[in-house]
């Protein structure tokens, strides 16, 4: 009669875990790069700290192996297959993950990037012709443009950069033509720039997210232009190129010619501490991390219908030297982890509304 | 047909012969001609080309200038030197930067072509497109054309020249050549076949027609003209026969007297008597002398001789047998009489008969009346007797008339 009794007790505690809801996370980039390690890094952090399970499967940027992973997990048995998948529309295969995993019940949630324009036709909204997509959270990548660039310039007019005309001359160096952040970035610099009086955008060139394209392109914007002295690059590692290229050219990053960049890379923290980049903004790699908090109050009875199923929250922060040096202590080394529960409403049922700032997770 | 066959050359390869070289001098002529034309053409229109190809990449190379698309630029300057019209391409950027392509030999002398690249959006240049055309294109173009312009004109005239030789191997040589195998076959004997060519049916009489119908006349007044001359030559034959005739009666006749001559006693005394032989009838000879004709001759004169004479001959051809008798003047004064189919008798007769008619009347001369006799000797030829013989006899009996008193006939007995 024992032997039953703990059986079932056996199977009781096993079945607590249940409660740990398990998810995984199609990384659309590569193992080893940075931007996308980090993001799932801090999945990883969230889902430890929330108590659920994360597997992250890495695509390496090929969207043929993004649709492998999802079809792998939807051909699971059911017991294995997960209940929540995360997944970013890169390369625009979220319609056929969608498609991929429906049936399966598992329940989708998309991060980073969601279905916009044309590729809806077929998907429709979320929970529309999909009812398991429960939504979206995007980064609102316009920030980022707009916080450098306004650095950038306030940073450049009190170091006295303005060219004879008595203006500030800045040079911006994109990312690609087609991906919507790269232009939401952009737009964000140019209105940063309209909003100043004394600046002049002499001219914005695409480099591919390339930092040797960067450079070749910074050096024939410097020798064209020669009165700009702030460079605006829409990543880090543009950045890192453009500031190649001025001191090939006998210049100082940070002194003669400011730079920024976006991205929350070691490499940039240490050059924000440095005082070559002027200006550093981050933070969007933590829209997975959010996603971690939405899926554990959907799972827990706080569905965030309320506060819209597409969500394009504000996730950006500007770094100074401080927030680098911390970030730096909490992302890199092995501080104590990382609270998300002070984000989620289950964890706080007074929060009435999501505040997905990052400041708060560094102090 | 000819006396050299090796000199022998058809009127068609003779003409394309001629064809064949004014057409070498034509084309000569229009290649040098087409030739210059092209190469000016050719580099109008290759300017124009360069110039398109400048007009229409510029704003492209601007772009790229601008946007610094390194890749892009070379792009377009290995597209624009991979042109035919193109030798060599050179981009050089206002921010130093240069691209080039094509042959780097052509770039050692000053571009044919420079041309500022405009910002796109207007303003500074943000370089420079440098063109160096191709003049091996040129050439090659020219060249080309030139070479398409001969080879229509060569495959024309080839085409002319085959048209030309069967044009006249059917219009000309064949209807020639059997023109001229009739006319080596014509014979005087078949002037009148007529000459008959194979050829097509034609709408137009030409120049073989012509021939053809010369010939007929030709023909015709041959054969006209050799009637003509047999007529003729009748004529002539009858005349000349008539000549001969006379020549010959001339010949065997005595001037004087107009008997015989004695070459004819000769001629025609052997076959008479072969022929009375032959059939076995009668031949008699008369020999007569006008008696005292010497006195007459003296006395009278030659004329009054002659008047003589010809009367006594007039006298027997008168007496005798037309036809069978004939008289002949043996010489001087003497006459023999020959009297086919007339035995010794009938002979004496017509013997007497003579001497009767020369005695019976006198003979006028010139108001003179001279009484004349004659003397006979009358012989028949006997069997196997020759001419010689026969004359012999006959001439002894007029010896012996004369001896017996003249005016008489005796008679070989």
């Amino acid at each position: 009669m024992l032997r039953p009794f703990a059986l079932v007790l056996l199977l009781l505690c096993h079945a607590v875990p249940v409660w740990a809801q398990s998810v995984a996370f199609i990384n659309p980039g590569r193992s080893n790069e940075a931007y996308w390690v980090a993001a799932a890094e801090a999945m990883a952090q969230a889902s430890k700290s929330l108590g659920m399970s994360l597997e992250v499967r890495y695509a390496e940027r090929d969207h043929l192996k993004a649709l492998d992973i999802a079809r792998e997990l939807a051909e699971r048995p059911q017991a294995e297959r997960p209940e929540y998948v995360v997944v970013s529309n890169d390369y625009a295969t979220g319609g056929e993950i969608l498609r991929l995993l429906n049936g399966s019940g598992i329940q989708v949630l998309m991060a980073f990037s969601g279905i916009h324009g044309a590729d809806r036709r077929l998907t429709g909204g979320p929970r529309e012709n999909y009812p398991f997509w429960l939504g979206s959270l995007e980064p609102r990548a316009e920030d980022a443009g707009y916080l450098t660039a306004k650095t950038l310039i306030d940073k450049g007019r009190s170091a006295g950069l303005q060219a004879s005309d008595g203006r500030l001359h800045l040079l911006a160096i994109a990312g690609d033509r087609s991906t919507p952040s790269s232009s939401a970035r952009n737009s964000g610099m140019q209105r940063a720039v309209s909003e100043s009086r004394d600046v002049v955008l002499d001219q914005l060139v695409y480099a591919g997210w390339s930092l040797e394209k960067a450079a070749l392109k910074a050096d024939w914007l410097f020798a064209r232009h020669a009165s700009a002295r702030l460079v605006w690059a829409g990543s880090d590692q543009m950045a890192f190129g453009a500031m190649q290229a001025w001191r090939r050219r006998g210049g100082t990053p940070g002194k003669d010619a400011l730079f920024s960049g976006i991205n929350t890379s070691v490499q940039a923290m240490q050059a924000i501490e440095r005082g070559e980049l002027s200006a550093l903004a981050g933070g969007h790699f933590m829209a997975g991390a959010w996603a971690m908090v939405l899926i554990h109050d959907h799972a827990h009875g706080h569905d965030f219908v309320d506060e819209g199923l597409e969500q394009v929250v504000p996730m950006f922060i500007l770094f100074d030297d401080a927030l680098a040096q911390r970030f730096l202590q909490r992302f890199s080394g092995r501080s104590a982890p990382l609270d998300f529960c002070q984000y989620s409403k289950a964890c706080n049922p007074k929060l009435k509304e999501y505040d997905f700032n990052f400041v708060n997770l560094l102090r | 047909m000819l006396k050299d066959p090796s000199r022998f050359r058809s009127i068609a390869t003779t003409l394309i012969q001629r064809i064949v070289a004014l057409a070498f001098v034509c084309l000569l002529v229009m290649s040098g001609v087409q030739g210059f034309l092209e190469y000016q053409q050719t580099q109008q229109r290759a300017d124009v080309a360069v110039q398109d190809i400048a007009d229409n990449s510029l704003p492209m190379l601007s772009l790229s200038l601008w946007d610094i698309e390194p890749e892009s630029i070379q792009r377009q300057v290995n597209w624009l030197a991979s042109l035919p019209e193109i030798g060599h391409v050179r981009v050089q950027a206002s921010t130093g930067q240069w691209f080039e392509a094509g042959d780097p030999e052509r770039a050692k002398t000053s571009p044919d072509r420079r041309m500022p690249i405009n910002a796109p959006q207007g303003g500074k240049a943000v370089g420079e497109l440098d063109l160096w055309l191709n003049p091996g294109y040129l050439l090659m173009n020219t060249l080309i054309r030139t070479i398409n312009m001969v080879a229509g004109y060569v495959l024309f005239t080839a085409i002319l020249c085959l048209a030309v030789a069967w044009m006249l191997k059917r219009q000309l040589q064949q209807p020639l050549q059997q023109i001229a195998r009739f006319a080596v076959e014509l014979k005087p004997q078949e002037l009148s076949k007529p000459l008959l060519l194979t050829r097509p049916e034609r709408r137009h009489v030409d120049e073989i027609d012509l021939v053809t119908d010369g010939f007929r006349q030709l023909q015709g007044d041959l054969r006209s003209h050799i009637g003509n001359l047999d007529n003729m030559v009748a004529e002539r034959t009858q005349q000349l026969e008539k000549l001969i005739e006379e020549v010959h009666r001339l010949s065997i006749t005595d001037a004087l007297t107009g008997c015989f001559n004695r070459r004819v006693i000769e001629e025609r005394l052997p076959s008479e008597i072969e022929r009375a032989r032959r059939y076995g009838r009668p031949l008699s000879v008369i020999f007569t002398d006008i008696d005292l004709f010497k006195q007459i001759n003296d006395e009278r004169g030659h004329a009054a001789g002659d008047v003589v004479l010809r009367e006594v001959a007039s006298r027997l051809l008168a007496q005798l047998r037309t036809q069978v008798d004939w008289v002949a003047r043996y010489g001087g004064e003497e006459f023999l009489i020959v009297l086919p189919e007339s035995d010794l008798e009938m002979a004496s007769r017509a013997a007497e008969r003579l001497r009767e008619t020369i005695e019976g009347q006198p003979v006028l001369s010139e108001g003179i009346t001279l009484h004349i006799t004659a003397s006979f000797g009358v012989a028949q030829c006997a069997p196997d007797e020759g001419m010689a013989d026969l004359l012999s006899r006959a001439d002894a009996m007029l010896y012996h008339a004369k001896a017996e008193g003249r005016n008489r006939v005796m008679v070989s007995g």
